[in-house]
């Protein structure tokens, strides 16, 4: 990499999941630049949504910018991301007449809100917050949503006591401020908090379908927002019922789209909301602006804050889902790793044959040539067998990798009737070693079953190893391994493939525990190969289940269904 | 001539070392399992066996200690 490129790679911010990443080098010039430009734009809009003539700001959301940007940032950066507001902060509010003094003490107040709040969070938070489990969500929204607007309510309201600026009383000032900065601190910050989560790579892989649904949600929900909440009022009485209206709309994002997508909408309905209000349109209008205010922003608030919350748990949940799912494929591997290191004797054995083959050969091939007498067509049939040769080892080898390998499970049409092959082929040198006799019994024609390969290779494998293990007490030229396949004639399409040795058999009460984890009769078994082939056949939609007579042998039985749709 | 005997139920082991051995100028026969090995065995005693220990039914071992017995 030359120095060019690594230096504009070095210079890049990069909004990640985890928040601003730090270089040694601070890299602190654009997260400035985000900030003050940020904070300008969210003044404005401020500004926008204030009630005339007496005003009275419905939502403010420069302080609640502020409380985000310190909470993605590492503390060591708070001080220059709140100085990095400054100039914004003098630049939109001295636009408006207003003497310095109060600008500065609002600036203060602004800044206190952002600190009190992500000061409380980051005691409780590590950085940094992400709104991904029910008790960071709880956290942000006591400490920065309700503590810090709250507390700095108090000191913005006395400050312009102090300064003397406006007539309006102390408590006026105090409840007015409350409000509207606590609802931006709930829709604002957790939209910026969640949008700067979002992993680009994944949106990029997100399915075109998914797009369209998030286009049909917000489309849905702009629509409602805009009937319920911006036209005109025909009669004062508004129906309870519409306020409820957008509400599937949020559910819906909540669901589907995660706490990003919730914020998303919320900002949607608070944005078409506010903007129905100030313009004396909606359900909100008519009353005094103070009521208008009070009664929007209660409104807004309640729907928020449970919504944000719903997605939050819903999320948290599907998060856990897809842990537990990836610990049960590790599992799978696990075992099925484990189960190939208990063949390798007999795999080995497998590979070193062809190997032999291959050697003898070539060296006869030397002899013969070394000795004049090679007649070219006993070379053109050593090389014929030597490829032959090497050819069985890739086959082993190629098994055996498919086996290894770790993955998502990958449902495809099977024939049974190869997997049992495949599997005979990997177990066939241990069989030997074991002096096993396979009777294969396999049906001439079987319906394709829907499966993942290697997965059900593994639960063959274990009933064919447990099956050896069973018949490892009686004589060798008894130790024979019945493997039949055929269809379910009662189940349309189904097939059902037995594994019968002629072992001792297992008695009833040993029955019900055979398939529990960690229960074994073997002296170096884990216990996990038939609670683990159970699992493998459920997710198959698929039965598992053993027979026996005692002192006679045990059957274990899988009963696959066809695909369904046929 | 010595004579060796080959015994190993892998077909294509079994042709490489008969064409090696043949080829290093050594009399060689090969059988497919230890049955097949001993009854022949009975009628002309091998020199040298080339035994494979891991074989269905009856194993290397297996062959040994008959053959020993007999």
């Amino acid at each position: 990499m030359d120095s060019h490129s690594a230096s504009s790679a070095g210079a890049s911010p990069g909004l990640t999941h985890a928040g601003w990443q730090f270089s040694p080098r601070a890299t602190w010039a654009a997260p400035a630049l985000l900030v003050a430009v940020g904070y300008y734009l969210a003044a404005r809009i401020g500004f926008a949504f204030t009630l005339q003539p007496y005003p009275i700001s419905t939502l403010w959301p420069p302080n609640a910018l502020l409380l985000a940007a310190l909470l993605l940032a590492p503390t060591r950066a708070w001080w220059w991301l709140l100085a990095a507001a400054l100039p914004a902060h003098l630049l939109v509010e001295l636009q408006s007449g207003v003497p310095v003094v109060m600008v500065l003490g609002w600036y203060i107040s602004n800044c206190s809100e952002a600190l009190i709040g992500a000061g409380l969070v980051r005691a409780f938070v590590p950085w940094p917050l992400r709104l991904d489990s029910l008790r960071n969500a709880g956290i942000f929204l006591f400490g920065g949503a309700l503590a810090g607007p709250l507390v700095s309510s108090f000191l913005d309201a006395a400050l312009v006591s102090l300064i003397g600026w406006g007539e309006r009383g102390y408590w006026d000032l105090v409840g007015t401020r409350i409000f509207s900065n606590t609802l931006a601190a709930l829709t604002v910050a957790p939209l910026i908090l969640t949008l700067a989560s979002i992993e680009i790579p994944r949106l990029r892989a997100a399915r075109t379908v998914r797009f369209a649904e998030a286009a049909a949600l917000f489309a849905g929900l702009a629509a409602t927002c805009l009937v319920v909440f911006d036209l005109p009022q025909f009669s004062n009485h508004t129906a309870p019922a519409l306020f409820y209206a957008p509400l599937p709309f949020l559910v819906w994002a909540a669901l589907r789209f995660g706490p990003a997508g919730t914020a998303s909408a919320i900002a949607v309905m608070v944005v078409a909301t506010i903007f129905g209000t100030v313009n004396g349109l909606g359900p909100f209008a008519g009353s005094t602006p103070q009521e208008t205010a009070r009664e929007m922003q209660l409104f807004l608030s309640a729907v928020a804050v449970p919504m944000l919350l719903l997605a939050v748990v819903l999320h948290d949940r599907a998060r856990v889902e897809l842990d537990a799912r990836e610990q049960r494929l590790q599992l799978t591997h696990l075992s099925r790793v484990a189960m190939l290191g208990e063949l390798s004797g007999g795999i080995a054995h497998e590979l070193n044959q062809p190997l032999t083959a291959i050697l003898s050969n070539a060296q006869a091939a030397q002899h013969l040539i070394a000795n004049k007498s090679a007649d070219p067509e006993i070379l053109v049939e050593i090389l014929r067998d030597i490829i032959a040769a090497d050819q069985r080892a890739g086959e082993v080898i190629r098994r055996l990798r498919t086996l290894f390998k770790r993955g998502e499970t990958q449902f495809q049409p099977l024939d049974v009737n190869e997997l049992v092959h495949e599997v005979l082929g990997i177990v066939h040198g241990d069989l030997v070693t074991r002096s096993v006799e396979i009777v294969p019994e396999l049906a001439a024609t079987l319906t394709r079953i829907h499966g993942d390969r290697v997965e059900l290779e593994q639960v063959m494998l274990n009933l064919v190893i447990n099956a050896c293990d069973a018949m490892a007490g009686i004589a060798p030229e008894q130790r024979r391994l019945t493997v039949r396949t055929r269809k379910v004639d009662v189940e349309d399409g189904a097939v059902q493939i037995s594994f019968s040795d002629c072992g001792p058999g297992f008695t009833p009460d040993q029955y019900a525990k055979l398939f529990e984890p960690f229960y074994t009769t073997k002296p170096r078994g884990l216990g996990l190969g038939l609670s683990i082939s159970r699992a493998i056949i459920r997710a198959h939609h698929g039965r598992l289940w053993g027979s026996s007579t005692p002192g006679k042998g045990a059957s274990f039985h899988i009963v696959l269904p066809a695909p369904r749709g046929r | 001539m010595a004579y060796v005997a080959i015994v190993d139920d892998e077909e294509q082991v079994r042709k490489a070392l008969m064409r090696l051995l043949r080829a290093s100028g050594l009399d060689a026969e090969s059988y497919a399992s230890g049955k097949d090995f001993l009854e022949a065995s009975a009628l002309r005693e091998p020199d040298c066996v080339l035994l494979d220990l891991h074989m269905p039914r009856m194993t290397g071992l297996q062959v040994l200690r008959a053959r020993c017995r007999s």
